[in-house]
Formats: C-alpha cells, sequence, structure tokens
C-alpha cells in the first residue's frame, strides 16, 4: 500500500516536472532569437507580394477541379499577400496543371543568423518558375526532405540534401556544386520548414545564388510534372 | 547480493546521478539554442504527427535540462529518473523501428559531439547499445535514490 502511495507520488511529481519543462520551453522560446514559430508553424517572417495567378483552367472559365486562390494580409510588413491555397489538381487527372508567376517574392528568415555577412534574403520561386527553370536545365534543384522521401521520389536530377543530415551530405555536396551555381531548394510543400535550413547553412558556408521553391514537392507532384524515384504509382 | 549493495549504495546513486545529470545537460544545451535543427530531426523520426513535432522540439530539451539539473541537485532524483527511463525506452524503440524501415538519419542525441568534436551522430546499433546502456545508469537511481526535495538520504 506505502509502495503503492510512493509510486504514485512518484508518478504525479514527474507529471509536474514535464509540465513545468514545457512552460519553460514555451517561455524561452517566446524570446529566443532561433525559436520556432510555433504560430505560423514553418515559414517565418514571408514577404510575399505581386503574384499574378494563371489558372488556364480558372481562364477559361471552367473552374475545373478545385483550384481556389486566396487573399490575405501580411502580418510582418502589412502589405497584401497574394498566396496561391489548394490547388487541387488530383493525380491521375488531364486538367493542365496551373500556372503562377511571382514577380518579386522575397524572404526574409530568422534563421538565416548563419549568413556571413551575406544579404538575408532569398528569393522564392513558384512552380512555374521552378518548372521552367527545369526545362531549361538551368540550376540544381536540391531536395531538402529527408533521403528516405527523396530515395521514393524525388525532381528528375535533383540533389538530396536533408535538413536533418545536412552535415553529413554536405561533404559530397560541396564537392559537386560549385558555390556560385544556381541552386534551387524545395521541401514537402509551403509551410514545411526544411527548405529555409538548408538555404541558410548553404549561405552560411558561401553559396550566393539561391532560390526556394516555395510550393514544394506537393505542387510539383500535383501538376503531373516528371518525377523520378524507386516509388511505384498504381 | 554484492552487486545489489553496491548499485543501493548512496555513492553509487550519487555518482550515477551526477554522471547521467551532466549528460543530459550537455545533451539538452544544443537543442535549447536551436530548436529548429531539433524539429526537422523529431520529424525524420516520422512517428508523431506533424503538427506535434515543434511542440515535442521545444519540450525534449528542457526536460532534458531540467531532469539533468534536478539529479545533480538530488532534488525528487527518482521521479527526474523515471522521466528520463520513459524518454530513453520510447527513444530506443523509435531509433529501433526506423532502423528496421531502414531510415537512417541524425540521431539529434548528442548533438554537442558534432559541434564541439565534429562527430556526425546517426542513428545505428551503438545508438540502441548506448540508450540501454543510459537504461541501466538510470536503473539504479530510480530504484535506489530519493524523492525528496533537498534532503539528503
Amino acid at each position: 500500500m506505502k509502495g503503492r502511495r510512493q509510486m504514485g507520488r512518484t508518478m504525479l511529481i514527474s507529471v509536474a516536472i514535464t509540465v513545468t519543462a514545457g512552460l519553460l520551453g514555451l517561455l524561452f522560446n517566446m524570446v529566443n532569437p532561433n525559436g520556432i514559430d510555433i504560430v505560423n508553424a514553418g515559414r517565418k517572417n514571408c514577404v510575399y507580394s505581386t503574384i499574378i495567378v494563371e489558372d488556364e483552367a480558372i481562364n477559361a472559365g471552367g473552374m475545373q477541379g478545385d483550384s481556389a486562390v486566396a487573399l490575405q494580409e501580411n502580418d510582418a510588413s502589412g502589405e497584401q499577400t497574394v498566396e496561391v491555397l489548394g490547388q487541387d489538381t488530383a493525380v491521375g487527372s488531364a486538367k493542365p496543371a496551373p500556372k503562377a508567376i511571382a514577380e518579386t517574392e522575397k524572404l526574409s528568415s530568422n534563421e538565416l543568423t548563419e549568413d556571413k555577412g551575406a544579404s538575408t534574403e532569398i528569393e522564392l520561386i513558384t512552380l512555374f518558375q521552378a518548372k521552367e527553370y527545369f526545362d531549361k536545365g538551368e540550376g540544381f534543384f536540391v531536395d531538402a526532405r529527408s533521403e528516405y522521401k527523396y530515395y521514393e521520389l524525388h525532381i528528375p536530377g535533383a540533389l538530396s540534401l536533408s535538413a536533418s543530415r545536412f552535415d553529413s551530405q554536405y561533404e559530397e555536396f560541396k564537392d559537386a556544386v560549385a558555390k556560385d551555381a544556381l541552386l534551387i531548394i524545395y521541401c514537402h510543400s509551403i509551410t514545411c520548414p526544411y527548405s529555409d535550413i538548408v538555404a541558410s547553412k548553404l549561405r552560411g558556408f558561401g553559396y550566393t545564388n539561391i532560390k526556394i521553391f516555395a510550393d514544394g514537392w506537393i505542387e510539383w507532384l500535383r501538376a503531373r510534372y516528371p518525377v523520378q524515384g524507386f516509388k511505384v504509382y498504381s | 547480493m554484492k552487486v545489489g549493495q553496491l548499485l543501493s549504495s548512496s555513492t553509487t546513486v550519487t555518482v550515477l546521478r551526477v554522471l547521467v545529470g551532466a549528460l543530459f545537460i550537455l545533451a539538452a544545451y544544443p537543442k535549447i539554442i536551436n530548436p529548429v535543427h531539433f524539429s526537422a530531426v523529431i520529424a525524420e523520426y516520422q512517428l508523431l504527427p506533424e503538427s506535434f513535432v515543434p511542440f515535442v522540439a521545444i519540450l525534449l530539451p528542457w526536460l532534458e535540462l531540467l531532469c539533468g539539473a534536478m539529479l545533480i541537485l538530488n532534488i525528487y532524483a527518482r521521479s527526474n529518473a523515471l522521466i528520463l527511463m520513459v524518454m530513453l525506452i520510447i527513444f530506443t524503440a523509435g531509433v529501433t523501428h526506423n532502423m528496421l524501415r531502414g531510415i537512417i538519419h541524425d540521431c539529434g542525441c548528442f548533438e554537442f559531439l558534432s559541434g564541439w568534436f565534429g562527430m556526425q551522430e546517426e542513428i545505428s546499433f551503438s545508438t540502441i547499445v548506448r540508450d540501454i546502456l543510459l537504461m541501466l545508469l538510470v536503473l539504479p537511481i530510480l530504484l535506489y535514490g530519493t524523492n525528496v526535495f533537498f534532503r539528503k538520504r
């Protein structure tokens, strides 16, 4: 009986310590310059502007599929934000890919603290622009997702440089890619933070020509653009 | 019998408290400073829903720090040992699960090793062995440690 009570007390104190640790962590995260942006979960201090959306389906008046464009205010700068959301071009349908052209998308990220004297702005590009670079064969596509995901499927010719295994993968990467080469970094989707992490680290290592393909892998897949890997689609 | 006496002696428990406490404080420090990287590592485990990852990335390092510090100061040592034991069991299960799936990624364990000594730690069989060893170090504290606030055993 006494042993059970002691065990209960031990567990109760353990829960109290865990809750305290959580609260301390949240408080510290609020003042930590490298903290996680829980509210926006991923992309930080993004400043988007002037995105022209050209969706062939919308222009045709058809609204095939579930394409939608959402407008919202940018909390950081007060500028109007235009974000392309939910272009649900289902994989397997014959709908043409939506096109979105970004004139001046810039990313100013807290995660760029590792930059050494370089500008803290990295250009964001859209699906359409990424495809243009792909078609022209310009630059290197860099997959910031996990290696596991990369091996499953990736943009043809892309190099794997995952956020979590950056240090070990960078050893090979630096030998293959020149410092002034154009790098187009992508991860899973627009909310995924790994592109920012990898871009930040690459800037720190002296790479100067970096663009982030903001829409990411999911939009590339939805647009039915070419993919490469070992995953078999039924 | 002699092993039991040795493990339950206050000197052994004190040495283990300080050793394990210091290890976990060292493990916590880089994760507290750079939680974004740690969240990427947690996501690589592919065990949690994406929305939970930032919270776990914030909670875990502070739990390690708090438990480590309280172990060294002998404050509620058993409760802290219980937390660390649960964490180690979950962590070992996660590493084993991913190794069986063939997913190799950063361990996210003792990142000060890469910061100070340039050692890159990925999950491997040795990670599992090390965790089991750590569990064995924590066990005597859990069994024979005190669970009071600032009082000698």
